[in-house]
């Protein structure tokens, strides 16, 4: 089990190391010279020097990227060159944001999901099993971005039920506030990982009762809530597992619902920062994201592997 | 001598002489047996072909229209999709804009099968350091949730229909070849590629006559899956306005432009979204009637 | 008699992979195997699953990379040899597989199973194919099969493809492994048969593994037993058979069901004690100790040497060296 996890850890440190590289060698493949975007265009040779060497671009790229990893480990992250605010202090409450709105739709997808998933095993041609095999051909089709836009457009701007943008309503922080404006995107982000989980969550369980185990437990004289139990425990390490790297996409994949929605989570910062050039931004955002992103899988490796012995010993 | 073997073969094998039917014949037969992904592909091959055939199936020209015309609902007469917030007609806008839509669909997954098949068949074929090297470098790219992948990599080439095209790439590469590289090593184990080599067969020959035909199928079938993801990877990312700048149409762009009158009129901005949604999902439909048919036949 | 094929020495251990790739240990799978094979003459090798056999021909063709040892071919060393050196020999060594349905390629049909060794040579490809057709024929095949692919085929005319496939660039060597073990008892005969025509028909000369000791008696002229890696004796087929010295060849011999009607007494019947140790972890010394009725101390301090017990007959046990 150790040495399992203690292989996982040393493939975690490279892995993190090389996303780290990647994020670093995007940034430098936009055209033109960063130090434009700082200085005015009529600026002299010695403005243009000063900013180049306070911005460290005159040393090799190796360096350059060694410096930069150290900051970012120390958690200095430098600074918006649009809003000229530390970029962590908008970096933390953008992914607050976005896990508020990823916690929601996971609990949604998986909560819908496993029910739908577990009835359609059981009662494979009801109308529910019929809506599980629709939802998983919708989920995974639809685009999120579309879907949010038909929503608002049902329930924003013809029906008027809920708010079409934002996370709060000006002026109020408080919990039904949120919630009312939490329903359309959660219902935008979770069409994908419903999809995904129902579909899942049907194929597993129905494999699971067609096992000896459950024919045993039957001819034992166990109830059906038992043989749920067991069937469901049997079950759980596969559905936790997608759970969890649902969960994953859920953070990593926020952009486009954010962006209509008009969510202030990470991926709109980004996104935005993006259009503005304001890179310190974007290189941060996308490094905390895929960092998250990673640990978020290592997580759940680790937790497959404590649920299911016959991992560790593969 | 000879003579004798022959006669103890006929003893053995008997005479058969049926005539069998072909392979592809077999497969589009099974294919057709499964009725909603034939209709899919129906519907699939009319929206390529009226996509495709454009400047003869389109009413109007893309880019004209005049503002008095704009946002006209669905169904009124000379505009069966109704206009977008500059007035084109929006069927036209469609039809061409489908073009690039489905280019952006398809050909980044094409391109990912080159070079992501390539690698995963070099990564599988030659093991150890070569296929460390190969994996686990893709297996860091492939940490990268799609979207941010895509997005990072279309914001530093710049816009436009190319650059998407490449991020798309970029993120089909690791997948494609984590298929192939598994079902590459699966093959690698079996006599016939061991008798291959003990004829003293180079390396390439080997692959192109035994590993590539095995894996082939496996290697089709997965990527016509993802196909209907690219699509929407690569529309999401036109309507970020990292794709195509106006007036070009695209049907993710074009769900951009009517994002911003989706106040007056909410139901012509979905228009452009629903033929995303319909090729994806019969593009789906088929790739998973495709993967059964495949499979059934080895 | 001209030996065509000589091995000294060939020895392999696969290593077995710990943590960060530290060496746990290893398989040792072939260990010291000497022999030679006569030219027009039938080398059978013989012993029970996991005796190294298998691996023994993959070594010999350097289909796997030996630890050590010489395999002497027409005055060179195949070990010795660069890779493009490699590739002009292998067409003098080929070899027949035992699993008629993993030995063919699925995809191409039975004519391009048996072209492509010659395409690998050089040969452009209408030419192989019409060449192909003539060892179609001489393994009995009849010519509407050439289009067909592997699928359609029985296991007993798969092999009969894997053999003309084997015979397509004129070796002068064929190893068979295992090579009709697959197959129903009846389809064995009729392909043993065709081994013993077609050797005769291109002046062959084979290398025989099996574990069925009635086939290995039927095709072989000389005979090798081997345990765990090592050779425990061989010799010409009617000594090692007829009077096997090797504690291990007779308990084989003893324990093969037999139609002759001779009356034993249960005191001959020597039993095999026990089963077949790891290969992980193999007996010091001789390393069928562990089940010899006849171990003494010494057997477990070093491994015997072979000894002469009749012309051309050798076998590896202490005990022999007495009565020598």
């Amino acid at each position: 089990m150790l040495s399992f996890l203690g292989k996982r850890l040393l493939l975690f440190i490279p892995t993190l190391l090389g996303v780290s590289l990647i994020v670093f060698l995007m940034l430098q493949m936009v055209p033109g010279d960063p130090v434009n975007t700082i200085v005015p265009a009529d600026a002299t040779e010695e403005e243009r020097m000063l900013v180049t060497k306070e911005l460290g671009l005159d040393k090799p790229i190796a360096m350059q990227f060694i410096y930069w990893l150290g900051q970012m480990l120390q958690g200095d992250m430098g600074h918006s060159i649009v809003k000229r605010l530390p970029v962590a202090d908008l970096l933390l409450p953008a992914v607050w944001n976005t896990v508020v709105l990823a916690a929601a739709s996971a609990i949604f997808s998986f909560g819908l999901g496993i029910f739908i998933g577990v009835y359609s095993a059981y009662r494979p041609k009801s109308w529910i099993a019929s809506v599980c095999n629709a939802l998983g051909l919708a989920g995974i089709g639809m685009p999120n971005f579309w879907v949010s836009l038909i929503l608002i457009g049902i329930f924003s701007v013809s029906l008027g039920w809920f708010p079409s943008s934002g996370m709060y309503s000006v002026g109020r922080v408080d919990l039904p506030d949120l919630l009312n404006h939490l329903i359309l995107p959660t219902i935008a982000a979770s069409l994908t990982s419903l999809g995904v989980m129902t579909r899942m969550v049907r194929s597993t369980i129905a494999g699971l009762l067609q096992q000896d185990f459950v024919f045993a437990l039957k001819a034992k004289g166990a109830r059906s809530r038992t043989i749920l139990r067991h069937v469901l425990k049997n079950g759980m390490p596969t559905i936790l597992t997608v759970a969890g790297l649902q969960f994953g996409y859920l953070i990593g994949g926020s952009v486009l619902v954010e962006t209509v929605f008009a969510w202030p989570g990470i991926g709109q910062l980004i996104y935005q920062a993006i259009g503005q050039r304001d890179f310190p931004i974007v290189q941060s955002g996308v490094l905390v994201v895929a960092v998250t992103f990673v640990v978020i899988n290592l997580i759940v490796d680790a937790m497959h592997a404590v649920l299911d012995p016959r991992v560790r010993h593969s | 001598m000879a003579s004798n073997i022959q006669h103890l073969t006929e003893a053995t094998i008997g005479k058969d002489r049926v005539k069998e039917p072909s392979r592809a014949r077999e497969l589009w037969q099974a294919f057709c047996k499964r009725k909603m992904a034939l209709a899919a592909l129906i519907v699939l091959m009319v929206i390529l072909i009226g996509c495709l055939a454009a400047p003869w199936t389109a009413p109007y020209d893309p880019y004209e229209g005049a503002v008095k015309d704009r946002l006209l609902p669905i169904g009124t007469p000379g505009h069966l999709l109704g206009t977008d917030e500059q007035g084109r007609d929006l069927l036209s806008r469609i039809l061409y804009g489908g073009r690039l839509s489905l280019l952006s669909g398809f050909a980044p997954v094409l391109l990912a099968v080159l070079i992501g098949g390539g690698l995963g068949i070099a990564a599988g074929y030659f093991g150890r350091l070569v296929n460390m090297v190969i994996m686990r470098s893709l297996d860091i790219v492939y940490s990268f949730p799609a979207i941010l992948l895509a997005i990072g990599i279309s914001a530093s080439l710049g816009p436009g229909i190319s650059n998407v095209i490449i991020s798309a790439t970029v993120v089909f590469i690791p997948p494609i070849a984590r298929i192939a590289e598994t079902a590459v090593k699966e093959v690698r184990k079996e006599e016939y590629i061991e008798a291959a080599i003990s004829s003293g067969a180079s390396h390439s020959l080997v692959i192109r006559f035994h590993i590539f035909k095995n894996i082939f199928n496996r290697l089709f079938v997965y990527s016509t899956t993802q196909i209907g993801i690219c699509l929407m990877l690569a529309s999401g990312l036109s309507f970020l306005g990292l794709g195509v700048a106006p007036p070009t149409p695209e049907w993710g762009f074009m769900l951009n432009n009517l994002k911003q009158v989706i106040f007056i009129d909410p139901i012509v901005t979905i228009v452009p979204g629903v033929f995303i949604f319909i090729t994806s999902l019969a593009m789906n439909l088929v790739s998973d009637a495709l993967s059964d048919v495949l499979d059934a036949k080895g | 008699m001209e030996q065509i094929l000589e091995v000294t020495g060939i020895s392999k251990t696969f290593p077995v992979q710990g943590m960060f790739g530290r060496k746990k240990g290893g398989v040792s799978a072939v260990d010291g195997v000497s022999f030679s094979l006569p030219k027009r003459g039938t080398l059978g090798i013989v012993g029970e699953s996991g005796c190294g056999k298998s691996t023994l021909a993959r070594l010999i063709m350097r289909l796997i990379e030996p630890d050590t040892g010489k395999v002497r071919f027409e005055d060179a060393d195949l070990l010795q040899m660069g890779k493009s050196e490699l590739k002009g020999i292998r067409k003098h060594i080929q070899m027949v597989f035992q699993n008629p349905y993993s030995s063919l390629n699925p995809k191409l049909t039975i004519l391009d199973n048996v072209a492509f060794p010659l395409w690998a040579n050089g040969e452009a490809k209408e030419k192989a194919r019409q060449n192909a057709y003539k060892y179609l024929d001489a393994v009995g095949l009849p010519r509407s099969y050439a289009a067909k692919f592997p699928h359609h085929l029985s296991g007993g005319q798969r092999q009969r493809v894997a053999i003309a496939r084997a015979l397509v660039l004129e070796p002068e060597i064929v190893i068979a492994d295992e090579a009709v073990s697959a197959l129903d008892k009846s389809v064995q005969a009729q392909v043993l048969n065709l081994f013993q025509d077609l050797k005769k028909e291109f002046d062959l000369s084979l290398i025989f593994i099996s574990h069925d000791l009635h086939v290995v008696e039927y095709m072989s002229d000389e005979v090798m037993v081997m345990y765990l890696g090592r050779v425990v004796e061989q010799g010409p087929k009617e000594q090692v058979f007829g009077k096997p010295a090797h504690p291990y060849t007779q308990a084989l011999l003893k324990s093969v069901p037999s139609m002759e009607i001779q009356s034993r007494t249960l005191e001959e019947v020597a039993a095999l004690k026990g089963e077949l140790p790891s290969p992980l972890n193999p007996p010091s010394g001789c390393r069928f100790r562990t089940r010899c009725m006849f171990a003494e101390e010494r057997c477990a301090a070093a491994a015997p040497p072979p000894v002469e017990v009749g012309t051309g007959h050798t076998a590896a046990c202490f005990l022999l060296e007495e009565h020598s």
